[in-house]
């Protein structure tokens, strides 16, 4: 797992790649919470190079999104392949957070 | 039914091992040709009952066992541990549309098993937990997208 974090204006832009797990998860949220510091109102995740994601790895995702939630704001998702996608839409997380299809219409889209 | 191997692979109770329970998911779909969507469905059933070993068992647990078969039709899975007893299908369902500040996580593997699998059984025999679970295979082979 591969993860990097960009600052876009008033946007954090996270990108991973690779399997998030229950083995690589605890690795992400260490480098998260650095990020998490500060107040993230808006966070987009770049999903389009990760290859399986597990319920840790919804855990990560949940913690950014309560980040956002607890700041005004919201998550978004974009470039997530079908078979993760299912996953999401299993856990219902489409109702906590915003999907797009890839990272231009997501930072174009104002949140929902 | 065939297997992938004669013996169930044994594991142990270290987040390590679950690279080689995932190689394990990931050889046996290739070998026996099934879809992503199949091979995808295992892994994360698989991930999930390991986690839940690593995760709850009350008293130590010393070896799990992994063994998945298939037919032309269907493929089951078994994975077992000797921890305390935790039978995965008594676990009540998760409420998927709570708000965002009322949402854990806890629960949500076993809810993504039973939506993917058509049988999820347990036993508790001879001081193991032993969780079978297996789905019908949609044949469907994409064999350049394996995990």
């Amino acid at each position: 797992m591969e993860v990097t974090f960009e600052h876009l204006g008033e946007l954090l832009l996270i990108a991973i790649s690779g399997r998030l797990d229950t083995n690589t998860a605890p690795q992400f949220d260490a480098q998260a919470a650095r990020q998490l510091a500060h107040p993230n109102p808006r966070i987009l995740i770049d999903l389009s190079a990760v290859t399986y994601i597990s319920s840790a790895g919804l855990r990560s995702i949940l913690q950014l999104v309560k980040h956002t939630a607890a700041h005004g704001g919201r998550l978004g998702l974009y470039g997530a392949p079908s078979h993760i996608v299912e996953v999401i839409e299993i856990s219902g997380f489409p109702a906590l957070l915003d999907l797009y299809p890839d990272r231009e219409s997501a930072i174009a889209q104002r949140p929902a | 039914m065939s297997a992938a191997g004669n013996e169930p692979l044994r594991l142990r109770p270290e987040r390590g091992d679950l690279v080689r329970l995932a190689a394990s998911v990931d050889a046996f779909a290739v070998a026996h040709g099934l879809a992503f969507t199949d091979s995808h469905a295992f892994m994360l059933a698989a991930e999930e009952l390991f986690a839940n070993t690593l995760s709850h068992s009350r008293t130590p647990v010393t070896l799990i066992e992994f063994t998945i078969v298939a037919d032309e039709s269907s493929a089951l899975a078994t994975y077992s541990d000797d921890g305390s007893p935790f039978d995965p299908t008594a676990l009540a369902e998760v409420d998927t549309t709570l708000p965002v500040e009322s949402r854990t996580i806890g629960g949500l593997g076993i809810h993504f098993i039973r939506r993917t699998m058509s049988t999820f059984r347990y036993e508790r025999r001879d001081g193991r937990n032993i969780v079978t679970f297996g789905r019908v295979l949609s044949h469907i082979n994409r064999s350049d997208e394996h995990l």
